[in-house]
Formats: C-alpha cells, sequence, structure tokens
C-alpha cells in the first residue's frame, strides 16, 4: 500500500514538474491565453515529450523508458529556454501577479488525481468490455520498449490503431517504475485530472477575455479577481467529468416507484419500460443498472422495435467508473488543449496578430498538438481541426477584418497545419490501417428528443438559456444563422437523401444484412412514407431544436455585440459545434464494421459532451450581467436543479460499484484498496497470475506465445494481455476492426486450434516456427477446449519451463 | 568559478635541452614527452589480456555485431553508448574486435587526460601543471580505469575537459572555451552516469562557492548555438554518427540509471572503500593534495574551488547508496590538480646555499626508515616477526616508534639549519616513499588483466586460460570441420557477455537452457559444476578457468596488513568445462 502512495505521489510529481519544465514552450502556442498556457502546460509537455519519443523511436534513436523520457524532456527544457526569451520575464511575472490562479489549477489537478485514484483504488480490476485490449497495448508498449510497439494480439505486426495515448502512459510507468497493473489505474487518475484542471484552465480564460476592455491590448497582463472566475473555474470539472446524464435520477424514480407506467413507456429507456425490480428503497437494485446510463439512446427500426446494435451514449464520468481506458477517454485533456489553442488563434485573429502566429514555432506546436490528438483518438482530429479553423474565421470577423489578404493568409496557415499534421506523423500513418469506408447515410434512424435530454438535459438547459439570453444582447446575423441553422440541416437531409438513393438505386442497401432488420415488419413499399411519417410527424424535434440552436448560435458568433464579452462569439461556436456533432449521425453515419451508428454516435455524443460542459460552465459566469435578479436567480434555480439531478448518477453509482465503498478486490479473504488492476487475480485465479508473473519477469526476447483464441469482449488473450508478450491472434473480431480486413490474420485461428488438437508433433512443429512461437500457455482454458491427447506432445517434445497446479509453459528447445 | 589572478611564486625558468638539428626544447617540454611515454606505455601495455568484464564484454559483443552489421536484439542497451560508438567504429577500421580495440577508447582519453592540467598552466604555475600530469600519469587508480572497457574511462577525462573549457570561458577567454565545453558536454553526457556524476559535483561546488557566477549562464542557455552543439555533439557521439541510432535512448538510460542509483537498496561497496582506495593506490597524490589545499586554498581561488570540488565528491562517495569508482576517479583528478599547489610551495623556497643538498639528505633518510618500516610490516604479515605487531597495540606501537624516528630527523634538520628546508625536506621524503609505492602498484595493475584488480589478489592470471579455452575450441574445429571458427558450439545456458565475447569469431554459437543425447555438436561447453552432462560417451572435457571471485578480506590483523601492503587475498574460480566429441577430440 505503501508503494502505490508513493507510486501516486511519484505520478503527482512527474506530471506537474512536466507542466513547469514545458510551460516556456507552450507559452509560445498559448501565452496570448489570459493564464499563458499555464493550466494546459501538463498536458501540452506529455503529448510534446511523447511525440519526441515516439517520432525518434520510430527511426530507432528512442525507447520507452526513463532514459529517452529524460532525453526528450531535456529537449523540451532546451527548447523552452532556447524560444523563451523575453517571454521568460513576462511568465515570471504573470505567475507572481496570478499566484492566485497558479494555486487554484494545482489545488484542482491535485485534488481531482487523488479523488480518482481513491476511487480506481476501490474498484481497480482490468477486466470485461474493452480493457483488456487496453492492457495489451499497454503492456506490449512497456515490454518491448520499441517503436512502433509490435501488436499484442497478432505477433509479427505492429499494433494498428492509435495508440499515442498509450505511449504516453507507457512513458510515465517507465518513468516512475510502477507495474502495468497500476499504472492503468493510475493513468485514469492522470487523464481525469489533467481534463479537470485544463477544463478549469480554459473556462478561466474565457471568463478573463470576458473581462477585458478591447482597447487594454494583452489580456494576460490584467488581475482579475478570484470571485469573478472562482466559481465557474470549479464549476466546469465538475460539469465535464463528474456529473452524468439524468439516467441515474430516473433509476432512481423508476426504484421508488415514481411515474405511471404510461410514462415510462413512453420514455422508452431500456429496461426503465420494465416493471421494477422488487428491493426496498430508492437505490436502484438491478445488475448493472449504472451501466444503462450509457445505453439511452434507442434507435428504433421502422416498426418501432429496437434494433439488437444500440447506441452508446457514453460520457466522462461512465468512462472513468467503468474504468475504461480508451483512447476517446485518453484524448479527453489534449482535445481540451485543443480547444484552447483554437481560442488563441481567435484571439490573435481577433487582435489581428495572427501573422504573430504564423511563424515556425507556434505553427508547429499547432501542428503537433493537433497531429497527437489524430494519433490519440482519430475521431478528435477533424473536429479540432474545425474548431481552429473556425476559431480564425469567427476572430477575423469579430475583428471587422475585410482585408482579403488576411483571411488568405489564415487559410495558409490552417493548411500549413494540416500538412504538418501529416508529415509529424507520417510514422503513424506509414503503419496504420483503418476500418472506416466512407459515409452511410441514416435515413430511419431518429434521437428522440425526450432521450436526447435525458442524455444532455444537465448540459443543454445552462447551455441553452445562456444561449437565449445572449442572443437579446446581440444583433444577430441573420445571415449567419440561416447558413447554420436551416442550412446546416437541409445539408444534411440532402446528403442522406442523395446517398440513400444512391444506395437504392446500386442496389446496396438491400444487399445489406441489417436491410430488413431496419424495415421490421413494414413492406419495402411503404419504407418511405414510414420514414417521412417520422421524421417530420413522429420525432423532428430534436432535429429542429438543434438546427435552432446552431441559428442562434451561428448569429451569436457572427453577429455585433451590444453586451461586452469578447469570449461569446467563441463560446456560442462550442455550442454550435456541439449541435452539429449531435445532428449529424441523425442523418448520416462513418462506415465500420458495426454497419449501424452507435459508434459515431459514442464518438460524437462524447465530443458534444465536453464542449456543452464547457458551454455551461461559462454561462454561469455569464449570469452576473443579467441586469434582472428575479432571471439570475431562475437561472441558478434551475442550473442547480438539473445539476443536481445530474450528480444523482455519480453518487449512486460509484456507491454500487464500489460495493459501498468498501473495494471489490478481495485478497486473503480481506476486501483490499489497491490500484494494482491485476491484483484481483490472486484470488480469482493464483495459478494464472503466478504463470503471468512469471512469464513478465522473463527477460523481453523474441518470439510469440500460443494461447487459445476467442471472441472479443472475453477472457481469450489474457496472456498476452497481462504480459504483453505478442500471441499468435487474439480478439479476431477486434483485428478486424483495426484492420479493415483479415488479410493479415488470415487463417491463424485454425492453426492456433490445430496447434493445440493436433496429435502430430511435426504439424504442431510447423506451426511454431511459422509464428516464431517460443512459448505455449496451457491454462484451464486451454485445457476445456482442446482435447487432452492434443496438449500430450508439448511434455514429449517441448521443455516445461514453468508448471503449478493449473497452468504449464511449454518452451521451445533451442 | 572564477580565474585567478594571482601571482605564483614561479621558479627560475627551465634550461633549454638543445640538441642541434633536432631540437631546442626545454626540460619542461621534455618532461611532458616522459610523461606522455610513461602514461602510453602503463595504459597501453597489456592492453589485450583476456576476459573482458562481465557487461563490458556483453556491450563489446553487441559493437562487434552491429560494426558486422548483424541485428541486435531490441533490448541492447549498452552502459555507455559513446563507448559502444567507439568500440563499433573501431571494430569496424580494424576488421575483427579484439580485447586491445575495446579498451582502446579508454585508454587513449586516459591519457589525453595526463596533458589536461597543461590548460590550466597559468592557474597552477609551469611546476604546478607539470607535477598535476605526473600525478595523473602515476596515478593507479586513474591506470586501472584507463585500462578498463568501462564508460569511466571516457566520462572522467570529458568532465574534467568541460570543466576545465567552462573555466576558461569564465576567465574571459574566446569563445571557444564554450564551444569546447559544449561539445566536451554533448559527448560527455553519452558516456553513462558517470559523468552526470562529475557535472553535479562541479554544479554543486559552483553554487556553493560562487552562486552569482551561474548568471552568467542564463545568456548561455538561452542560446540555441549552445543547445544545438550540445545537442549534434550527443547525438554524433551517442550514435556512431547515426550508425546506431539506439545509442541515443542508450544515453538517456544512463541518465536514467544515475537517477534510479539513489533510489536504490544500498550496494555492496562499503562506507569507506572509495576513499579507502584512494589512499591505497593514491598516496602520492592524497598527501599532496592535502598539503596543496593547506598552503593555497586560503589564498588562491583556484585552490579553494579544487578544494571544495574534493570536499563534495567526497561527501557524494559517502552518500552515494552505490559507491562507484567515479567517486574515487573523480577524486585523484581534483586531488591532483590541488597538489600542483604543494609543489608550487615546495619550489618557492630560498634554495640558495646548501640547501638543497641538505633537503635530498634529509629526504633520503626519511625514505629508508619507510623502507625499513616497509620490511617490518612485511614480517608482521608473514609472521616473521613473533609476536611484535601481531595485536592491535602492538602495530600501534610499531608506527609510533617509526613515526617519532621520522619527527625526531626532521626536527634535527629543522632546528640544526632550517624549518623551511625541514618541511621541505619531510615532504621530499613523503614524495619519495610514496611514488616508489604508487609505482609499485601501477606496475602490478600493467601486469594483471586490464580492467580488474581481482589478479592482483591472487598474482595468477585468467587470461592464459581464456587463451587455451579459445585455442582449444579452434583446434577441434579444425579436427571437426576443416575450418578454425564453422564447428558448432553448444554453450548450456544463457548467452553470457564473457563467454560469448570469447567465442565471438565462431560462427556457430548456440546457446541452449537444456541438453540432451541429441546433441551432437563437436564442443559442448558447460558450466564446471556440471559432471555428467548427459551426452553420452563420445565427449570429453577439459576445465578452464574461466573467471575470479574475490573473497572475504581476512579478519586478523596480520592478513589485514598482508592485503594492504601485498594485495593477498583468498579468490576463487569460475570453471568451465569444454567436452570435447570423440572423433574431434585431440587426443587421437
Amino acid at each position: 500500500m505503501a508503494a502505490e502512495v508513493l507510486a501516486v505521489f511519484v505520478w503527482w510529481l512527474l506530471a506537474v514538474l512536466a507542466g513547469w519544465l514545458a510551460w516556456p514552450l507552450c507559452a509560445k502556442l498559448l501565452g496570448t491565453l489570459p493564464d499563458m498556457g499555464y493550466t494546459a502546460s501538463k498536458a501540452f509537455s506529455l503529448l510534446l515529450t511523447g511525440f519526441l519519443v515516439f517520432t525518434l523511436g520510430s527511426f530507432g534513436f528512442l525507447r520507452v523508458t526513463a532514459g529517452s523520457v529524460l532525453v526528450a524532456a531535456g529537449a523540451v527544457a532546451a527548447a523552452g529556454l532556447v524560444s523563451s526569451g523575453s517571454h521568460q520575464q513576462q511568465l515570471s511575472a504573470w505567475a507572481k501577479i496570478n499566484w492566485r490562479v497558479v494555486l487554484a489549477s494545482e489545488l484542482i489537478f491535485f485534488g481531482a488525481f487523488v479523488l480518482m485514484a481513491a476511487l480506481r483504488s476501490l474498484n481497480p480490476e482490468i477486466v470485461a468490455t474493452e480493457k483488456p485490449m487496453e492492457l495489451a497495448f499497454l503492456s506490449s508498449i512497456m515490454r518491448h520498449q520499441t517503436l512502433p510497439a509490435p501488436d499484442p494480439w497478432l505477433a509479427g505486426y505492429g499494433i494498428s490503431y492509435y495508440y499515442f495515448g498509450y505511449i504516453i502512459i507507457g512513458l510515465m510507468a517507465a518513468t516512475s517504475g510502477v507495474t502495468v497493473g497500476i499504472a492503468f489505474n493510475l493513468a485514469l487518475a492522470l487523464v481525469f485530472a489533467l481534463a479537470a484542471a485544463a477544463s478549469a484552465g480554459l473556462i478561466y480564460n474565457l471568463v478573463a477575455i470576458d473581462h477585458t476592455p478591447d482597447a487594454a491590448g494583452q489580456p494576460n497582463q490584467q488581475q482579475l479577481p478570484m470571485k469573478v472566475w472562482i466559481g465557474p473555474v470549479l464549476l466546469a470539472p465538475v460539469l465535464l467529468l463528474v456529473v452524468g446524464n439524468l439516467n441515474g435520477l430516473l433509476e432512481l424514480l423508476h426504484q421508488g416507484g415514481v411515474g405511471s407506467a404510461a410514462f415510462w413507456s413512453w420514455l422508452n429507456i431500456k429496461w426503465l419500460s420494465e416493471p421494477v425490480v422488487a428491493g426496498a428503497g430508492w437505490m436502484p437494485t438491478r445488475y448493472l443498472w449504472w451501466w444503462q446510463a450509457s445505453r439511452v439512446i434507442r434507435d428504433l427500426n421502422l416498426s418501432g422495435a429496437p434494433i439488437d446494435l444500440e447506441p452508446i451514449d457514453e460520457f466522462p464520468f461512465f468512462s472513468f467508473l467503468l474504468g475504461d481506458l480508451h483512447p476517446h477517454v485518453l484524448g479527453l485533456p489534449f482535445l481540451l488543449l485543443a480547444v484552447s489553442a483554437a481560442l488563441a488563434l481567435y484571439l490573435h485573429a481577433r487582435q489581428q496578430s495572427l501573422h504573430k502566429f504564423a511563424v515556425a514555432v507556434p505553427t508547429a506546436l499547432l501542428a503537433v498538438v493537433l497531429g497527437g490528438l489524430a494519433f490519440m483518438n482519430a475521431w478528435d482530429f477533424p473536429l479540432a481541426l474545425a474548431l481552429a479553423s473556425m476559431a480564425c474565421v469567427i476572430g477575423l470577423a469579430a475583428s471587422g477584418q475585410t482585408n482579403y489578404a488576411i483571411w488568405q493568409r489564415s487559410g495558409v496557415l490552417i493548411l500549413t497545419t494540416i500538412v504538418l499534421c501529416i508529415i509529424f506523423f507520417l510514422p503513424f500513418y506509414t503503419g496504420f490501417r483503418s476500418q472506416a469506408g466512407g459515409i452511410i447515410p441514416n435515413p430511419i434512424f431518429v434521437t428522440r428528443l425526450s432521450q436526447f435530454t435525458v442524455m444532455f438535459g444537465v448540459l443543454l438547459v445552462p447551455a441553452g438559456l445562456w444561449l437565449l439570453w445572449e442572443s437579446t444582447g446581440v444583433n444577430l446575423n441573420w445571415r449567419a444563422a440561416l447558413w447554420a441553422g436551416p442550412g446546416a440541416l437541409a445539408a444534411l437531409v440532402g446528403l442522406c437523401a442523395l446517398l440513400t438513393v444512391v444506395a437504392m438505386r446500386t442496389g446496396q442497401l438491400a444487399a445489406t444484412s441489417a436491410y430488413s432488420t431496419l424495415l421490421g415488419d413494414v413492406p419495402a413499399a411503404e419504407m418511405w412514407n414510414a420514414i417521412l411519417r417520422r421524421r417530420f410527424i413522429e420525432s423532428p424535434w430534436t432535429n429542429w431544436l438543434l438546427a435552432g440552436m446552431l441559428a442562434a448560435a451561428g448569429g451569436v458568433a457572427f453577429g455585433s455585440p451590444r453586451r461586452a464579452g469578447n469570449s461569446v462569439p467563441f463560446v456560442a461556436m462550442l455550442l454550435a459545434a456541439g449541435a452539429a456533432l449531435t445532428l449529424i449521425p441523425d442523418f448520416v453515419y462513418l462506415r465500420d464494421t458495426f454497419g449501424m451508428r452507435l459508434n459515431t454516435i459514442f464518438k460524437f455524443y462524447y465530443q458534444a459532451w465536453l464542449l456543452w460542459a464547457l458551454v455551461a460552465a461559462y454561462a454561469v459566469s455569464r449570469m452576473e450581467r443579467v441586469q434582472s435578479t428575479v432571471g439570475r436567480l431562475a437561472f441558478g434555480a434551475v442550473t442547480t436543479v438539473v445539476i443536481t439531478g445530474g450528480l444523482v448518477y455519480p453518487a449512486l453509482a460509484v456507491w454500487t460499484k464500489t460495493e459501498g465503498l468498501q473495494g471489490t478486490t478481495v485478497i486473503n479473504q480481506q476486501r483490499t484498496a489497491t490500484l494494482d488492476g491485476l491484483a484481483y487475480m490472486r484470488t480469482a485465479n493464483p495459478d494464472e497470475a503466478d504463470a503471468h508473473a512469471w512469464l513478465r519477469a522473463q527477460l523481453p526476447a523474441s518470439g510469440a506465445i500460443a494461447e487459445a483464441v476467442g471472441g472479443s469482449y472475453t477472457e481469450f488473450g489474457r496472456v498476452s494481455a497481462h504480459t504483453g508478450l505478442p500471441t499468435v491472434l487474439g480478439w479476431p473480431g477486434h483485428e478486424l476492426q483495426w484492420r479493415g480486413g483479415f488479410t493479415e490474420a488470415g487463417n491463424r485461428e485454425e492453426q492456433v486450434r490445430a496447434l493445440y488438437s493436433s496429435r502430430t508433433w511435426e504439424d504442431a512443429q510447423q506451426i511454431l516456427s511459422a509464428h516464431d512461437i517460443r512459448y505455449v500457455y496451457v491454462g484451464s482454458l486451454e485445457r476445456n477446449i482442446f482435447p487432452a491427447a492434443g496438449l500430450q506432445k508439448f511434455d514429449l517434445h517441448m521443455r516445461p519451463a514453468f508448471s503449478n497446479n493449473s497452468v504449464t509453459i511449454y518452451e521451445r528447445i533451442n | 568559478m572564477n580565474a585567478s589572478t594571482e601571482t605564483l611564486h614561479a621558479p627560475a625558468p627551465f634550461v633549454r635541452l638543445h640538441i642541434p638539428l633536432l631540437v631546442d626544447w626545454t626540460m619542461e617540454a621534455w618532461a611532458y614527452v616522459l610523461l606522455g611515454c610513461y602514461s602510453a606505455g602503463t595504459r597501453l601495455i597489456g592492453l589485450g589480456t583476456a576476459p573482458l568484464a562481465g557487461s563490458a564484454a556483453r556491450d563489446a559483443m553487441w559493437a562487434w555485431e552491429h560494426a558486422r552489421g548483424l541485428a541486435l536484439p531490441a533490448t541492447a542497451v549498452p552502459n555507455s553508448a559513446l563507448l559502444f560508438s567507439l568500440q563499433m567504429l573501431l571494430f569496424w577500421v580494424g576488421g575483427h574486435a579484439t580485447e586491445t580495440l575495446a579498451r582502446l577508447a579508454p585508454a587513449l582519453a586516459g591519457i589525453a587526460l595526463v596533458f589536461m592540467p597543461l590548460l590550466l598552466r597559468k592557474e597552477l604555475g609551469a611546476i604546478g601543471a607539470l607535477a598535476a600530469s605526473a600525478l595523473l600519469a602515476l596515478s593507479p587508480s586513474l591506470t586501472a580505469i584507463a585500462r578498463s572497457a568501462d564508460g569511466i574511462g571516457l566520462a572522467l577525462p570529458l568532465a574534467a575537459l568541460t570543466a576545465i573549457s567552462i573555466w576558461r570561458w569564465q576567465s574571459a577567454q574566446p569563445a571557444p572555451g564554450l564551444q569546447v565545453a559544449a561539445l566536451a558536454a554533448g559527448a560527455g553526457l553519452a558516456c553513462g552516469p558517470e559523468y552526470i556524476a562529475s557535472i553535479v559535483a562541479l554544479a554543486i561546488t559552483s553554487l556553493l562557492i560562487a552562486p552569482q557566477s551561474l548568471r552568467q549562464w542564463s545568456p548561455v542557455l538561452r542560446s540555441g548555438r549552445w543547445w544545438l552543439a550540445v545537442g549534434l555533439a550527443l547525438a554524433a557521439s551517442s550514435t556512431a554518427f547515426l550508425q546506431y541510432p539506439a545509442g541515443l535512448a542508450a544515453a538517456g538510460d544512463g541518465w536514467g540509471a544515475w537517477l534510479a542509483d539513489w533510489l536504490a537498496p544500498q550496494g555492496t561497496t562499503s562506507f569507506f572503500t572509495p576513499l579507502l582506495t584512494a589512499v591505497l593506490y593514491d598516496p602520492l597524490a592524497i598527501g599532496l593534495g592535502v598539503i596543496g589545499a593547506a598552503t593555497a586554498a586560503r589564498r588562491i581561488p583556484a585552490a579553494r574551488f579544487l578544494s571544495i570540488v574534493s570536499l563534495v565528491v567526497v561527501a557524494i562517495s559517502l552518500v552515494d547508496p552505490q559507491r562507484r569508482a567515479i567517486d574515487e576517479g573523480g577524486l585523484v583528478i581534483v586531488i591532483s590538480l590541488r597538489a600542483a599547489f604543494a609543489m608550487n610551495w615546495f619550489f618557492a623556497a630560498d634554495w640558495s646555499g646548501k640547501r638543497a643538498q641538505i633537503c635530498a639528505v634529509h629526504a633520503c633518510c626519511l625514505f629508508a626508515v619507510c623502507c625499513i618500516l616497509y620490511l617490518v610490516l612485511g614480517g608482521i604479515a608473514t609472521g616473521s616477526t613473533g609476536a611484535i605487531g601481531q595485536t592491535g597495540w602492538g602495530l600501534l606501537s610499531v608506527l609510533g616508534v617509526v613515526f617519532a624516528i621520522l619527527w625526531l630527523v626532521t626536527a634535527l634538520v629543522g632546528s640544526w639549519w632550517d624549518w623551511q628546508i625541514a618541511r621541505r625536506g619531510a615532504l621530499a621524503g613523503f614524495v619519495l616513499t610514496a611514488l616508489v609505492w604508487t609505482t609499485a602498484s601501477g606496475s602490478a595493475l600493467i601486469s594483471t588483466r586490464a580492467g580488474s584488480a581481482v589478479e592482483l589478489l591472487t598474482g595468477e592470471s585468467i587470461s592464459p586460460h581464456i587463451r587455451l579455452l579459445e585455442e582449444t575450441a579452434t583446434q577441434v574445429s579444425l579436427r571437426a570441420r576443416g575450418s578454425s571458427t564453422d564447428a558448432e558450439i553448444v554453450v548450456l545456458g544463457p548467452p553470457s557477455g564473457a563467454l560469448a565475447w570469447a567465442l565471438r569469431d565462431f560462427a556457430n554459437v548456440r546457446y541452449t537452457n537444456s541438453l540432451s543425447a541429441t546433441i551432437t555438436a563437436p564442443i559442448v561447453i558447460t558450466p564446471g559444476e556440471i559432471v555428467d552432462p548427459l551426452l553420452g560417451s563420445q565427449y570429453l572435457g577439459q576445465r578452464f578457468n574461466y573467471e575470479l571471485t574475490r573473497g572475504r578480506l581476512p579478519t586478523d590483523l596480520p592478513g589485514r596488513i598482508g592485503y594492504i601492503m601485498f594485495r593477498k587475498i583468498p579468490v576463487t574460480a569460475t570453471q568451465l568445462v569444454l567436452w570435447a566429441r570423440a572423433d574431434a577430440q585431440l587426443l587421437r
């Protein structure tokens, strides 16, 4: 336990030191912001260090080791010193004046880090969902240390996924010397804390910009009274990372018997439309009730029956509660960093100083930030790029710039950044293959307003009220409003219609296996009527709401303000971006192996949550300018009510998930709080735990390990996930997703089956040689699946390098 | 650090040696030539003795494989990236890998280190600089370090060069000082953890003595050119000019290793070992350094700086959990430089009349007494003095008597003639005694395996055994395959660096984790404890000593005296057995 507490401290210290080290360089990118980039410097430093290690590592210069981190950190520090110049005094002066901001930022980071570390320690197990996959990546990176990292689930190949986040975590783990099980959970705490600090910093910047008279020059030379910013700054991380959607409140009410059956049936959220499970009190007792919060949106076919592949509508707190270290979670603080960069661009454009930004260092750093997002969570890159571009546009519009040359220069800046993004991360792109294959029209599935409100109501109420109020303080740009709202809606409708017609004419729609599922009982001839009825009569409200929000936001962003608020156009842009992200999947979605829109909804809604959380926090800061006391009170009351409603989920879910805050890990018949996500195995399967520990202790050497192959989200692939040793084939379904096909995986699954089942040593030897297999793992899973007669040959022809009651690990001789 | 402009009492100019048609050099120049020859001899003779130490052999093996264009394991991380790069280049240029080439770079760097006091001639004075160079040349510690295939052999000279260059720059000398410092720092950062330790000691000293001097560094650290020079030097030296890209990671791992060592549990080396080793092997430098500090530290900033550095190095060696050789080597370098002031003090006296002769006689008397002491101690160690000195009190009595005699002689000289000359006579006598001791230690080091003092402790050498093993394998290969290096060799055990190095020229070496009767290789090598390797009756084995491990220090007083005097200690030999197949046995 003491070692784990020390590990927490070391990780916190490393993050803080990293931030200080890179702050001068971060200030080159974000120096025009009121906080001079301080609050985003930690995330910036980790990303930049990771970029240097990855780039140099791809050419063999560096590895995922503490030493390489030192080299990269040294380079970052040196670059910061060289580029700071006279900036250095500015930074020192700023820190002296704004020590409260520094202190608040550090306290938020520390508090969030410790809080999440404590939560993870009560439920640290790395099991189920996609956690084994994430563990496998991390294990592979930490074991092999070379880049590009080998794919742990397809021996002989590199990882074909956006795994930059795992590299950064691997670097932290290597520097601190923790095991992979501890690194996994500390990573969650670190990402949580980085996102908290970055969101708080963003809101501070937005508030500070609002309080800067236009004629005052650089906003970062002011000292803002603490009472102006502390409330929204503290609220931002809560809205982004702590509150849940209203499903928690609904679960509570449902369990308590509130609401009629008709209401629950109308709401049509899975399990909530069923009669309540018997149990005393208000606490939800249904098994995995907390999981339902990520399945609020239900897609119904034309007959009104729910489809199997239900959309995923996660939100950040759910991810941290689940303990899911997926790229969309890892990317949170870095997406916030990109939003900060967009804000800096907005300020430069507004102050007509984009030429100061469009020089080598800031442009290169912007490219690293944006390009890094593509490598970390590819879904975030288009959004970040769009925000940066729109920030320039809105800023230039707000400055009243009419010089075409300036606009052109901004375009060149964005284009240059895109090119640099690709060049800087070329080693990633050369080995990356994606399952994405274009866009698919969605004429049928529409998000119902009721479910949309359950999902986003906590954030949309304050954000929407703010937009309404802000609209009254601006001479709306009606042209922009029309283009943004109705124009966007019309464009999406047109695109959807066009793609649907093309799909029908070419027979692609009919050829899909989901076609009959989509229609349900509706005859094909009635399809269009059913679609139009759904779109315009049954469930048009969400689309119209979002279109309205887009229109209002567009009008505000490009309007002429009558009320002080330099940040308003930028925040309106964020709100509009969120609206666009949630509107798009109702018309088109990305083609992937799922074939439905569940993954597009998943990623887009997650991003929308982030953007609207920022808007909602900002909205609170703006309410001080409402002249009517009644208005302020009403807003405060409504916002408090919805936020309270949103806090029901985290409170109840944490209680359930941690089994009443007692902890879920049992070691030596005692509940233990531990950060080691693999500690549960000492009780659940001690033989396998010992075997994995033995494998981890073996010096990295060439050769793969053979283990049983099975489906995704199961315990298959557990040996390679826990040890980092590459296996012949892990989860076939995921390899299909990552590589867009089975070309690389081939018939490996059959070969592994043959390896274990065949009674002929020669056949097995061929397979061993073909895949350079060093170890053959025979645990209880393998013994259950494969015949004993096939396993006997290993005793005769291989050396038992490790053996205990239920696991034998055979090693090839010589 | 601040340069000193204090004027030293300079001795009379050296006499010039004029050889018609050849040279017209001063004695000082000739002295440096002689020192160069001596240091070259001590550092280069016997450089090819086998084997290399474990990790040094492993790194050299990797360097050889890389020079041949073979792929290295992904986790191959040499201890010193710079040494690895140099070895790789030397192997590539030389066309083959030998112990001599593996140790050549540190040896040459050690020779260069001897001449570094020349760069401080202005501060140390002509005689002081020469004396410092002599001490560096004679030092057994530095000789041993220079003869090892270890990164420390490069780290120390580079650290000295960095420090001296920075000193030159801060003395308002031209900019090349800074550029040289940048290049030396870049190369030094590729040396391994030892360089970091040296720079940390220098930085701490600067902070203690003259923190305001660090302000001069602010514009330098913000200069892109400085960092570019450091970065390019680091990249070039760690990667052998990009021939070994992973060298940059290895350099970084060296820094990480230095940091990690501070958090690691206590090493096996005891608290005072570095200091005691320095006193045991370098009493001349230690003694002169102490006198130099006593005579000059208060008056001369350079002497003061060197004194503080040596104290910082001692402090670091005391708190360092790992007690590295850098602690001892660095101390010797600094002390040797400080010893220059002792020599300046020695010569800054009135030598008119017969003072020189009196001093010489005084010194010889003291030397003679010390020789008698040596004989007495030797007798105690071998037990031939009977009960005398067999106990602590007895030994103290002997030492007390001897030191009383020494003091009496000095007091006589001082009171009869001149206390100035008496002090200098005592110093000369000490120098004479310590010089003999030091030279003897150095010579002993030369005659044993380079880079390891273990053979010093037994008088035995492993090198002939290793060469015999290699020769035997070659002969068996010739009989079995008709070629000296083509025979298949099976080695039981993991591929250890030292054995892999010894068998580096053989093309078909295979490492296995178990033997069986199906093995038919002409040569099989097993650990010495295996007497029946289950190879069938067709193999015959021959034992070879492979490595020596020192035993525990003697616990009795005569034993400990014997260790100090003669470096005698029990050692155990690790053995290997070479099994030759029946048809390839040399006996047939």
